[in-house]
């Protein structure tokens, strides 16, 4: 169980300071999917590597089974690196490819001391190989990452993460560099490791149709907040915010004959200059109020697994 | 590792630095078996042939065409002696002559010469005369009347020992008038050149010349002369791989011997540059904040250092302690060019650190757990091995060039030869008379040209193989 | 190839050969492709990385890389061969002028170092004898079609958002009202908001002004959307090609009916699961014999590994390369 109380994360460049995160609460409990969808920028890669203290928030804490994760040292903090890993959404970038299969999947165990021989270690490699569809892992364990597609190497990536038995995986994009076929194959493992080994993943994405397979709950973050989270089928079904709405309605159906919904996407054409204080989105938004220009809205519950932060509600 | 050999393999760039360094590395490390001349700047190995002699194989040139070599042999008496009783053989290298009293013998010795004026001529023969004051042994060549050899000198003649063996030497780089009957006959504004002038004179084209023995007994009795076979030697104006210098020194031999510390100087100047470029760069790139701040400004000091005259000035106060406290000047050199140019090495290598740094994948490592150091080592250095190589060759020929410079300019290096020294001094000397010294100067000039692409295509192959992300395009 | 159904063919495609020269041998990146595009509709063209899309598209605006052969086959423009056409009047009186392309439009589609209004300018002087205020007069217009403020042509490309920069990429491929756009990927990198916004105004450009489109991109959902008929690209074969609702409604190449169903849909998020297309894509260089999907495909035959099928019609418009339809 990790949990991110009142993040704050500011980047300053020369003049300006981007709030890419700024305030925002995450909960992920025992077993669960949860989805994490926005547009570029709009904080979420950010939460994803403050949860795992791979960025110093300004403000705020990080709970891992109680515990600060940001005042964890040796042993400690150790245990938290093996038991919380992370997927990037380019696999080339996120391995380096120098290094033999077998070595990028080895590494973990090496750092942690997991095996006791050689033989163990090659028994783990193997079987980690083989738990992510990659067969003959044989083969793979000992080609280069520049022989292998994109598909094949974010495998051996979340094969580098499962080897150390984690219990929380954040998972940046996984899939959206990857084809369309190969997709399912890889979101499959993230299912099937938290249906066998009940492991909680933060699954962040600009997909939302994506999370509607297979996130327990959904957060919509906009512009470094969480505009609106809850149950993935009370959110998808019943969008509130604005975004959201438009969020789900711009996802193309392959279906040509519900053509119609794509371009009925409510968003204002000319964006208003932003004032400072009111809701972030204000100046895109169709139904923006008096009262969403002074100040910004407060998450609220709207029922026990639906929370929004907008005036309409 | 086999790939990336036939990765290499498959540059052309790449074969040709690998052939271009492996011909340098394999003169600078074979040149004492390549030439007996260890240091030409040396007085003992000067003259090894005429000065600005041509290389050999440029005879074949039409301008060349005639230039003698270097030639030693030994004459022999042509045949119309052996049947007079007067001179015979004593055994293979001695001739026993034997005049009558009041009687001259002349012995005529041919000189087959192909070529055209040599540098010098010089005789050398052993002579026993008989122990008697009346006798007199004149050499001519041609009707030069060269030396007058007697027991009881009057200059021009020169003096022997009777009854014993007299090493004889004619040589006309040392005639004066006090020696040669030819030369105090001349006028006296003329006697000073007589040793450049005798040699076109005595052997003015291909031809053969006849080289007399006049032996002339004043006494009253039969008398017995003893003579080696006279052997004759001359330096050439052809000589060698590739000819002389101005002291008619081996160009070659210069050559090999300043691709030897050229190479050596650079390789270790290289590494120290790289040793200090490379701590300094990964500990501000790695570190970051204020280290990376300190040690920025510290670079960018030494960077803002302007090079070559800090270089000059230093040399010269250097020079002049150094000859006290007597520093190894190459050694002072070195330090000073490592010192110098680190800089730009450290600030490349910071650049790459820090990109490296924030790549994902080390971000990646972080997020496995790996510690600093784990990540310094086994992914950001190696990741930095093909910037390391490159830079590596990118160095080599910036000392050299810096050195060649220093020792052109003459503030480097004099008392041995480098590439530098070599140009220096050559174009000091060359003129239109000497042909340019082409064979002086373009050996140096072309090796360092040669050197330094072949290092840079060295250093850019490298930096493509070994950096696999430069590679894929990114 | 014939195709019956094109009715008014502006740009014809007929079994087009692109092979790339490696050092081994060819890799087969367009291999017999035949399609067209009839006046005033849209085709979409889908297909995964490496499936040859991108060389159709360099290979109609002969942009290929200098490895790049075209082996067979022809482009017809308007009935004109316009591969064989001189290169120089093919850039003068083709491109923008009748075909314009619309890119991804990444920060190095515009040169950043010019202002919107001057790079617009250059695509219309080069092409039409025009004074420079009637040509301002034109780019003014043109971006407010796409709904950019006029104002914003005096900016640079960096100052734009990235939808902004989309709209941009799309006036300046309208400049010349060209009787044909090609869009590669000119969506993928947006928002999704964006991006449906994005294709809402081409489409309604496109109904508008009643130009031809080649859209070609990896998404199929968009497809669905915009198109009129849709032609699927594996492995540089063209596996089906129909109209759209045909091609959605009843797939019938194995490979277009599991991407189908690779692809989230969200009304059907509780009935299914996504499902994965076993294997890789093949080397290109050495494509498996017979059917190139054979491999991965579920109901390949003894045949589907032996003979390659062939591309033929099967009811209306609607053609497909499957030795499992072609039997029936």
């Amino acid at each position: 169980m990790i949990e991110g109380k009142d993040l704050r994360v500011y980047f300053k460049t020369r003049d300006v300071e981007v709030r890419a995160l700024d305030g925002v609460s995450v909960a992920v409990k025992e077993k669960e999917i949860v989805g994490v969808v926005g547009e570029s920028g709009s904080g979420k890669t950010t939460l994803g590597r403050t949860l795992l203290n791979l960025q110093r928030p300004v403000g705020g804490e990080v709970l891992w089974n109680g515990k600060n994760v940001f005042k964890l040292r040796g042993r400690e903090e150790r245990e938290f690196r093996r038991r919380n890993q992370i997927i990037y959404q380019n696999p080339y970038e996120a391995i380096d490819i120098r290094l033999k299969v077998y070595d990028v999947i080895a590494e973990g165990i090496r750092v942690h001391r997991l095996a006791s021989n050689k033989e163990e270690e090659k028994e783990m490699v193997m079987n980690a190989l083989r738990d992510v569809g990659l067969n003959p892992e044989e083969e793979y364990a000992y080609s280069l990452p520049n022989q292998l597609s994109g598909g094949q190497l974010q495998r051996v990536a979340i094969a580098r993460a499962l080897v150390l038995n984690p219990t929380f995986i954040v998972a940046d994009e996984p899939v959206s560099m990857l084809d369309m076929s190969v997709r399912a194959g890889i979101l499959e493992i993230f299912q099937r490791q938290r249906e066998e080994k009940g492991t909680e993943i933060l699954m962040i994405t600009h997909d939302i149709s994506t999370l509607g397979y297979i996130a327990d709950r959904i957060y919509v973050m906009y512009q470094g907040k969480v505009i609106e989270h809850g149950s993935a089928d009370a959110l998808l079904e019943k969008p509130l915010h604005p975004y959201t709405q438009a969020l789900i309605t711009a996802v193309p159906i392959p279906d040509p004959s519900e053509r119609a919904k794509l371009f009925s996407v409510k968003i204002k054409e000319k964006e208003e200059e932003y004032n400072g204080k009111g809701c972030k989105y204000y100046p895109r938004c169709p139904f923006a109020m008096q009262s969403c220009r002074e100040k910004e809205p407060e998450l609220k519950g709207v029922s026990s697994d639906h929370y929004v932060a907008c005036y309409l509600y | 590792m086999n790939k990336l050999l036939r990765d290499l393999m498959s540059r052309k760039t790449f074969i040709f630095s690998v052939v271009v360094i492996g011909f340098f590395a394999v003169l600078a490390v074979a040149a004492p078996f390549l030439t007996p001349y260890n240091n030409p700047y040396r007085v003992g190995q000067q003259f090894v042939a005429a000065p600005y002699a041509v290389p050999a194989w440029a005879t074949v040139f039409p301008q060349y065409k005639n230039l003698p070599p270097d030639v030693r042999i030994t004459l022999t008496p042509s045949l119309a002696y052996e049947s007079s009783g007067e001179v015979s053989q004593l055994n293979s290298s001695t001739l026993k002559v034997t005049v009558p009293p009041g009687d001259t013998v002349n012995v005529t010795f041919p000189l087959r010469w192909n070529w055209s004026s040599p540098y010098d001529v010089r005789l050398s023969f052993t002579l026993v005369t008989p122990n008697t004051q009346y006798f007199q042994v004149n050499l001519f060549v041609r009707d030069f009347y060269l030396m007058s050899l007697s027991p009881l000198p009057i200059p021009p003649e020169v003096t022997v020992v009777p009854g014993k063996p007299n090493p004889v030497i004619f040589s006309t780089e040392l005639v004066n008038p006090g020696n040669s009957p030819y030369v105090a006959s001349l006028p006296v504004q003329d006697q000073s050149l007589a040793s450049l002038e005798l040699p076109k004179m005595l052997l003015p084209k291909p031809g053969t010349y006849n080289v007399t023995l006049s032996f002339v007994n004043t006494g009253k009795t039969t008398e017995m002369f003893l003579v080696t076979l006279p052997g004759y030697s001359s330096l050439g104006y052809a000589y060698g791989r590739l000819g002389t210098d101005d002291n008619g020194a081996s160009v070659f031999s210069e050559f090999v011997y300043g691709a030897r510390f050229d190479l050596y100087l650079s390789l270790v100047a290289s590494a120290i540059i790289i040793g200090i470029g490379l701590i300094i760069g990964l500990l501000a790139g790695y570190v970051g904040g204020f280290t990376d701040l300190t040690l920025n400004a510290f670079t960018d000091f030494f960077l803002l250092i302007p090079g070559l005259p800090l270089l000059i000035v230093l040399i010269s106060i250097f020079d002049i302690t150094g000859t006290i406290v007597n520093v190894n000047k190459a050694v002072l050199i070195l330090l000073i060019i490592s010192l110098l140019s680190w800089p730009g090495t450290a600030k490349i290598i910071r650049g790459q650190t820090l990109t490296l740094r924030n790549r994902t994948f080390v971000e990646a490592a972080r997020a496995l757990g790996e510690s600093r150091m784990r990540i310094l080592f086994k992914h950001i250095v190696p990741n930095l091995m093909g910037i390391l190589f490159a830079q590596l060759a990118y160095d080599v020929p910036g000392v050299i060039l810096a050195e060649s410079g220093l020792d052109f300019l003459g503030l480097g290096i004099t008392e041995f030869p480098t590439w530098g020294n070599m140009l220096g001094y050559a174009t000091n000397n060359v003129s239109f008379v000497n042909g340019f010294a082409w064979w002086w100067v373009l050996p140096p000039g072309l090796g360092i040209v040669f050197i330094s692409v072949a290092f840079y295509y060295f250093g850019t192959a490298m930096l493509d193989v070994l950096s696999p992300y430069k590679l894929r395009g990114e | 190839m014939i195709f019956e159904e094109s009715t008014d063919n502006l740009l014809q495609v007929n079994s087009l050969k692109t092979y790339y020269k490696t050092k081994t041998g060819f890799v087969k990146a367009v291999d017999d492709v035949s399609l067209f595009v009839d006046r005033a509709k849209v085709l979409g063209v889908a297909g995964e990385s490496g499936c040859g899309k991108s060389t159709l598209v360099t290979t109609i605006f002969r942009v290929t890389p200098r490895n790049a052969q075209v082996m067979s086959g022809e482009v017809k423009y308007k009935g004109q061969d316009i591969l064989n056409m001189d290169l120089k009047v093919f850039r003068r009186d083709i491109v923008w002028k009748e075909i314009a392309y619309i890119p991804q439009a990444s920060m190095d589609v515009l040169d950043p170092v010019y202002k919107i209004k001057d790079q617009m300018l250059e695509t219309i002087l080069e092409h039409e004898d025009l004074s420079k205020a009637d040509a301002l007069e034109r780019i003014y217009k043109a971006l407010e079609n796409v709904g950019v403020p006029a104002e914003k042509a005096d900016m640079f490309p960096h100052e734009l958002s990235g939808g902004q920069r989309q709209r941009v990429v799309i006036a300046m491929a309208l400049l010349l009202s060209p009787s044909m756009i090609v869009s590669d990927e000119a969506t993928t990198a947006l928002d999704v908001i964006t991006q449906a916004k994005i294709l809402e105004l081409m489409k309604s450009l496109q109904e508008n002004r009643k130009f031809s489109m080649m859209f070609v991109t990896h998404d199929l959902s968009l497809l669905a959307n915009i198109s009129d008929s849709i032609a699927i690209m594996y492995a540089g074969k063209l596996v089906e090609f129909g109209d759209v609702e045909k091609v959605f409604g009843n797939p019938l190449h194995p490979y277009t009916q599991l991407l189908l169903k690779a692809i989230p849909d969200l009304r059907y998020r509780k009935q299914r699961r996504l499902v994965a297309i076993p294997g890789f894509p093949p080397d290109l260089e050495n494509p498996p014999k017979g059917c190139r999907f054979a491999p991965r495909c579920p109901l390949a035959m003894p045949i589907c590994r032996e003979v390659e099928p062939e591309f033929s019609r099967v009811e209306g418009f609607h053609y497909v390369a499957c030795h499992a339809v072609n039997k029936k």
